[in-house]
């Protein structure tokens, strides 16, 4: 079972060693067919490792020591359990999906090598992310991830937009970052160790006293918010949508924003410990789903609809968790998976149709052009919507079951409202794209066969999910095995749950039918309250604007200031006491400009200051 | 007298460099004026080897033959102990890579005067820097601070006819010699109060009974010396002078003064601190006083060189912004070290500084070729630059992230053990939280030259060409930086060998 998980993580190395080498490469079919094959070999032997797992209840383990510092080993590990299993399994096989969409995707691409070789490494990077046994590692893939997606996101670089969302996906998730690696360095102070064991371990002990939990939980939870996109640093992936449309299946389905919710399954027994820490997860999870979904209802580009929606749906998977709901989090992430990864697939092939056209207001009418497009999408729709019985029906009602049971009765409101909303956005989506007739003039242009065959598996896919979990809960099962972590879902969760959730997806899909199914309507002069709040969400909550004026205007202020301090302030100072000096020697009058002075007596001036500030104390003391 | 008779020695790679610079002196001399002097770079590299030759060796016979124990030169004047010889290692290591940037581009050393008392000068720069870090003494201490630094000062301006040269030569010397007053004063007052000039002696008398209205004078001897060190090793808030200087100089000189210069000064801190001053952090009432002035240095470097360094549009001025950033960071362990009791203190910092060579003798060598090449100094020379030599392009991609702190380099792993350090102590927070939030400052002056390499369209479309010697060297510091981030435990378990 070593080899064969070693193999697992190397096949996708090997091909973006491969196709990084070979990037001149003309051969199309070849360079595809080395990221597919090995993807695909990466998702078989992951499906037989899941399938041994299942039968004989076993976990992987490979251990070898990497460092010592002072006396603890650091090691470099692999541990695959049930939680590892059921990723490497979601993450292969939606990286294999893309990468054959993007065989017709990419087909005129220039650097077409290049963007399977990044593919591969993306894929590499999530495999070794959700395989280590350790947090020093998981976080050296966390940030391969982050600069594979600043790869992927900024791959036309050519657009200033690819470029800015590119820098701010790099940046905006390192604040994250930050919090998850001060959480690292305390574990290993408090613990000594960065194996997952070792922390639930100290945990459930209680080596670490409550107030360390709390803080350590928080901080991993920071991190995990910057790479999910949850409130309030999700702004980075709405603007990811710039990069081309497979990356955005990736990032959105399989890796990078999975991540996070992964990053928190991983450590969960550090959350169970603390009360405080599963409060602010359900409490940013519920309002990122609710506040996501708000702005969703008046995007006007396919894909940033779709963003939007990636947040909010991510939200529930940290409200699920956050009402200790470990499986339904794990559940929800794997179902979404499907779906969300079959949308942005066949978002991808209507833009593709439509001459890469992303405007909303010039699209309709494509039901009658293109019906099997037209019903893949349909499907992608009501599983994400949450009807049954398709996969995200399931996943969400557990969700919801969860959420009720740990008792957050107002979180459960905003999740039944988020369903409303939900369905709302996704139906008007939906009708803008296919319902009444075309809004431009242009012919379509046929969608390649090697995009729809993904489209197709997904489809299958997200369809029959869900009962991976029903009539019978074989996931639960599974997943719990050999775990000390227990499921909240019982049957004791009332029934009407499941219904009340129905109706609500019903009843915003059937608004949205209503309002949309002519198609698109001009706007019309919208005043008064529905107006201002129409405008509040289209500038998305002005949460980007309140970032540059809150930390980027300071932080240039900041810099101005040092510099005007050097130049003027002191040199100020000293032109008015070095009248004098001036001009005393010609040849050193020539060359002395006063800066010099200047410098030596910032430094003295910094130095008086340091004196006094640290010595000042003692003599009032 | 009689150690020096019996493990002389060991002083061998000294003796060399001593030989080497008088030989390469009396060359100069006899050969005609006219004929050129190019090959004296390689005599001095050649020097410069048969240096690491020689210290490799001493090494091993003090490790085989004496059991590691320090030795004692000249009535404990002169040191060679595990401290010394790693840091003459990285510091021999420098200047290799100094020479070879020199002798890969003619723009990058002298132009065609002086080659001869360019290299040679070298040499002695690196013999101060060793006296420097082998020293036990404050007069010997002192001699191999002015050897180094005066021979910097001439090596700084050593391209006459270069306006901007002079100018950052000139500043360098007045500001330099201000400091090294500041340093001599201290010195003074160390003596005046103590009687001593040798460190353990010092140390001796400073823990048995001071008077109190002494220990007032000690302490101003303090401070004055850290003004001077602040100032020599470029610390904020004594860093006025630095961007000029790296500015106005060259891209091999700016590499000498970013490593050399600053792992001998850091070296003669940590003597300094750990022989002498020690006793006086365990005095209560004042230990907070110096601990705070440290951590202040070292918070004040991380925040000013990081924010002054996203202004800057000029490649070897944003350098020496970062190298006040990264002088920070590896003041951390420093100022950490009676809260840590000193445990893994050497360990993470020659680490951090071993990375430190590496990333930015790599970083200067791509930055001389490209500036050269462009004939601006502004970062906009490395437009395209991926168009015109990816592998280039990549190794300046690795040394910039490295310097960031991003996995998968050894800077990566510098700064991750340098943060467990910190993180051993509740006081050591708060160094670590500010390091870690001015790193993401950094991405964003690391990434402008990424953005000029990848996503910009080069000027000239012709491919940058390299002289095989800055190959050398950028290749060794790009499989360093690489080696050192998957194998750490090499460099570790050598430091561990020599007991640090």
């Amino acid at each position: 079972m070593r080899w064969i998980t070693l193999t697992i993580l190397l096949l996708p190395l090997l091909s973006f060693l491969l196709l990084i080498g070979g990037r001149k490469w003309r051969s199309r079919g070849l360079v595809a067919g080395i990221g597919v094959l090995t993807s695909y070999g990466a998702f078989h032997l992951s499906s037989y490792l899941l399938m041994n797992m299942i039968q004989k209840k076993t976990q992987v383990v490979i251990s070898m020591p990497w460092l010592t510092l002072s006396d603890q080993v650091v090691h470099l590990g692999i541990k695959i359990g049930a939680l590892q299993a059921v990723m490497l399994v979601l993450v292969s096989l939606v990286s294999c999906l893309v990468q054959i969409y993007s065989w017709g995707y990419m087909r005129d691409d220039e650097r077409f090598p290049v963007f399977f070789a990044y593919l591969g490494l993306f894929t590499f990077s999530m495999l070794g992310l959700v395989s280590s046994a350790n947090l020093l590692q998981i976080y050296i893939f966390w940030e391969l991830v982050g600069l594979c997606s600043f790869l992927l996101i900024g791959y036309w670089y050519y657009k200033p937009e690819a470029r800015d969302a590119a820098k701010k996906a790099f940046i905006v998730t390192r604040i994250g970052d930050v919090g998850f690696f001060i959480a690292i360095l305390m574990i290993f102070w408090k613990i000594g160790s960065f194996e997952l064991d070792a922390v639930s371990k100290a945990v459930s002990t209680g080596t670490i006293s409550g107030v360390w939990v709390t803080w350590i939980a928080i901080l991993i939870l920071i991190g995990a918010i910057g790479k999910s996109g949850q409130f309030p640093l999700h702004t980075w992936l709405p603007d990811a949508m710039e990069g081309p449309t497979p990356v955005s299946a990736l990032i959105h389905a399989a890796t990078m924003v999975t991540a996070g919710i992964y990053l928190v399954a991983a450590t969960f027994p550090v959350f169970l410990a603390s009360s405080y820490a599963l409060d602010i997860v359900s409490y940013i999870g519920g309002f990122t789903a609710i506040f996501a979904a708000c702005i969703a209802l008046v995007q006007t580009d396919i894909k940033r609809v779709l963003a939007y929606s990636t947040v909010s749906q991510l939200g529930y998977m940290m409200l699920a968790l956050g009402s200790k709901g470990y499986v339904e989090g794990i559940f929800h992430l794997v179902t979404h998976g499907f779906f969300k990864a079959l949308l942005f697939l066949a978002a991808g092939a209507v833009i593709v149709s439509l001459h890469h056209e992303q405007d909303l207001r010039k699209m309709g009418g494509l039901w009658k052009k293109n019906r099997g497009l037209a019903i893949w999408f349909l499907i992608g729709c009501f599983a994400l919507v949450g009807l049954p019985p398709f996969s995200g029906f399931f996943s969400k009602d557990e969700i919801l079951q969860t959420v009720y049971m740990d008792g957050r009765i107002g979180l459960f409101v905003l999740a039944l409202i988020t369903v409303f909303l939900t369905a709302f956005y996704v139906f008007r989506l939906y009708h803008l794209i296919f319902a009444g007739t075309s809004r431009t003039e242009q012919k379509n242009t046929p969608v390649p066969k090697v995009m729809m065959v993904p489209i197709a598996i997904l489809g299958l896919l997200s369809t029959l999910a869900g009962f991976v979990q029903f009539p019978k809960a074989y996931f639960s099962s599974f997943l719990l095995q050999g775990s000390k972590l227990a499921s909240l879902t019982s049957e004791a969760a009332p029934a009407w749950i499941g219904w009340v959730a129905v109706l609500f997806s019903l009843f915003g899909v059937g608004l949205a039918t209503l309002l949309y199914w002519r198609g698109y309507q001009p706007a019309k002069p919208r005043v008064g309250l529905i107006g201002w709040a129409h405008r509040i969400l289209e500038q998305k909550f002005y949460i980007d604007q309140l970032y540059h004026y809150v930390f980027a205007l300071p932080l240039k202020g900041l810099g101005y200031f040092l510099i005007g301090w050097d130049r003027f302030v002191v040199g100020g100072l000293v032109r008015l006491v070095g009248l004098v000096p001036v001009g005393l020697s010609r040849i050193a009058s020539m060359l002395q400009n006063g800066q010099t002075q200047t410098y030596a007596l910032v430094s003295l001036i910094g130095f008086i200051l340091l004196v006094i500030g640290v010595t000042v104390g003692r003599f009032f003391s | 007298m009689e150690t020096f008779l019996k493990f002389g020695y060991l002083l061998l790679p000294e003796a060399i460099i001593i030989g080497s610079i008088v030989l390469l002196m009396l060359l100069d001399l006899f050969i005609p004026a006219k004929r050129s002097r190019r090959f004296f770079g390689w005599l001095a590299l050649l020097a410069g080897l048969g240096a690491s030759v020689a210290l490799i060796w001493v090494w091993i016979i003090w490790k085989t033959h004496l059991d590691g124990r320090p030795i004692q030169y000249f009535d404990s004047a002169y040191l060679f102990d595990a401290v010394s010889l790693i840091l003459k290692l990285f510091i021999l290591l420098s200047l290799i890579f100094v020479f070879l940037l020199s002798l890969g581009n003619k723009q990058n050393s002298t132009g065609n005067s002086y080659q001869a008392e360019y290299y040679y000068l070298m040499l002695v720069a690196l013999l101060g820097a060793w006296v420097l870090v082998s020293s036990a003494d404050l007069i010997t201490l002192f001699v191999g601070l002015e050897l180094l630094s005066l021979a910097s000062y001439i090596l700084v301006g050593i391209r006459k006819e270069d306006q901007n040269a002079v100018e950052a030569a000139w500043k360098y010397v007045v500001l330099g010699g201000v400091a090294s007053a500041f340093i001599l004063y201290g010195m003074s007052f160390l003596y005046g109060m103590t009687g001593n000039t040798n460190l353990m002696e010092i140390y001796n008398s400073l823990q048995l009974s001071v008077q109190p209205e002494a220990i007032l004078y000690i302490y101003l001897s303090f401070f004055l010396m850290l003004f001077g060190f602040g100032f020599k090793i470029s610390a904020a808030p004594f860093h006025t002078w630095v961007a000029d200087v790296y500015q106005g100089t060259t891209s091999a000189m700016a590499a000498f003064l970013a490593t050399i210069t600053k792992v001998a000064i850091f070296g003669f801190i940590v003597r300094l601190l750990l022989l002498s001053y020690l006793p006086l952090f365990y005095r209560n009432n004042w230990n907070h006083y110096l601990e705070w002035a440290l951590m202040g240095i070292a918070i004040l470097s991380m925040i000013v060189g990081n924010v002054l360094a996203l202004r800057q549009t000029e490649a070897k001025r944003l350098m020496a912004y970062s190298g006040i950033a990264q002088i920070g960071y590896i003041l951390v362990p420093l100022t950490l070290i009676t809260l840590t009791q000193g445990m893994l203190f050497f360990r993470v910092t020659f680490f951090y500084f071993f990375a430190y060579i590496l990333m930015v003798a790599g970083a200067f060598a791509v930055i001389s070729q490209v500036t050269a090449q462009a004939g601006t100094g502004e970062i906009r020379a490395f437009a395209g630059l991926y168009r015109r030599n990816p592998l280039l392009a990549f190794a300046m991609s690795i040394f910039l992230i490295s310097l960031a702190g991003f996995p998968l380099t050894a800077g990566f792993i510098g700064k991750f053990f340098l943060l467990t350090n910190a993180f051993m102590t509740k006081k050591g927070i708060l160094l670590g939280v500010v390091m870690i939030l001015t790193t993401i400052l950094s991405y964003f002056y690391y990434f402008r030259f990424v953005r000029q390499m990848y996503f910009r369209q080069p000027d000239q479309p012709e491919r940058i060409a390299i002289p095989w010697t800055l190959r050398i060297a950028i290749t060794i510091s790009l499989v360093g930086t690489i080696a050192l981030a998957l194998l750490p435990q090499l460099l570790l378990q050598l430091l561990q060998s020599l007991g640090l």
